[in-house]
């Protein structure tokens, strides 16, 4: 697992970045990329959002990783700088997961965290 | 103030201070306080919701109404900016706007099972609470939305009187003394959604809910004692609890404790010698 994240930037694994791939083939999308963000909500008050879409907004940073384009809102970027983006499959697997540097406490599913 | 009829004596009213009311707009405004508070905004159009922190622990209560699908307004029971505050920080990319919106009247309306308050259709915003035959209305209302309630009869209360309702009734209005409690050792359950999915503060709830883990409880007491609110409760040299509200009647404080379930045994209705 990556450990050490430039902060000024977030990583996406290889793996992760195929399964990206894999679930925008399914729905036969041509142009498509990654938006990372995060909302209030969730049990810990942040919560983590992954959609795949057309494009960036143009408030969006955009990151290039592995032939994947990510887009970030510039508001949730300053939660998500340093994040490691890791996917893990198998009977054991928790599928997407977050190694957030920023996150002081998650929710027991780790679908939202608190700073 | 007296814009209402109280010659008739069928009902009581206690005319509070005016209150803020707040607008919560966008796209994405009911999914936001669906997210930030205890009760399902999508199925319940008008209540009241928690705002918990991600401990459980209430930020605030608000009066909610939901209109159409891109509009809440609300009023807070501290009626302070602290919860507004804290939910936008939380405002990150959601389309959602709160702004204070103006003041209205604040009236509150006891009346008894047998003869329910029809008038609600007529004010802002409402919400209702049912306990001891009797049922407890809290009513917003502009000042034009008052003189539509003018044919109604009601008997004006005092503060004091109030409350002593309330505390009958077992009502908490919510205060920056609670702060640090959660809904369930409030009695706000019916104000929490189990099946709703996640909020800030659900995680906490739910495991003290599912495993019967509330540890504290809402018990009315009487004492001789003059007692203030968060005054420790202290029966045979034993910390049992702390005051949330109390009133003087007569010679006798009546108040509602917020006790330690292993100590709710020591309390009766006796006059408590505390």
């Amino acid at each position: 697992m990556e450990t050490n994240i430039p902060i000024n930037t977030i990583k996406i694994s290889e793996k992760a970045c195929e399964k990206v791939k894999e679930f925008a083939n399914n729905e036969s999308r041509d142009k498509f990329g990654l938006k990372v963000a995060v909302k209030g909500g969730g049990c810990s008050g942040l919560q983590y959002i992954l959609q795949i879409v057309e494009g960036p907004e143009d408030s969006d940073k955009v990151i290039s990783q592995n032939g994947l384009e990510i887009y970030i809102p510039k508001k949730a970027y300053v939660y998500l700088a340093g994040t490691y983006l890791d996917y893990t499959d198998g009977l054991n697997g928790k599928g997407f997961e977050f190694k957030n540097p920023n996150a002081k406490s998650s929710c027991g599913c780790g679908d939202s965290f608190s700073v | 103030m007296n814009l209402l009829n109280t010659k008739k004596h069928n009902s009581s009213i206690y005319f509070d201070k005016n209150h803020d009311i707040f607008s919560m707009v966008g796209e994405d405004a009911i999914s936001f306080l669906d997210r930030m508070s205890t009760n399902n905004i999508f199925k319940i159009k008008s209540s009241r919701t928690a705002i918990t922190d991600n401990k459980g622990a209430i930020i605030d209560i608000l009066s909610y109404k939901v209109i159409g699908d891109k509009n809440i307004i609300f009023v807070s029971d501290t009626d302070n900016n602290r919860s507004i505050e804290y939910m936008k920080k939380y405002i990150i990319i959601d389309d959602v706007e709160i702004n204070r919106i103006g003041e209205l009247n604040k009236l509150v309306i006891f009346k008894n099972k047998a003869q329910p308050f029809q008038g609600l259709d007529k004010v802002t915003l409402s919400n209702q609470y049912e306990n001891k035959n009797l049922i407890r209305y809290e009513l917003f209302a502009s000042e034009d939305e008052l003189k539509t309630l003018d044919n109604i009869n009601f008997k004006q209360i005092s503060f004091n009187e109030k409350t002593t309702l309330d505390i009958h009734m077992k009502y908490i209005t919510f205060n920056e003394s609670m702060i640090k409690t959660n809904p369930l050792e409030l009695g706000f359950k019916n104000i929490i959604s189990f099946d709703k999915g996640c909020y800030v503060g659900q995680e906490v709830i739910a495991r003290l809910y599912n495993y019967k883990k509330v540890s504290r409880t809402i018990v009315p007491f009487k004492t001789k004692s003059e007692l203030k609110v968060n005054s420790k409760i202290i029966i045979d040299s034993k910390n049992i609890g702390n005051v949330l509200s109390i009133q003087k009647n007569s010679d006798i404080f009546l108040g509602l404790g917020l006790i330690k379930k292993r100590f709710t045994n020591l309390i009766s209705e006796e006059i408590l010698n505390i």
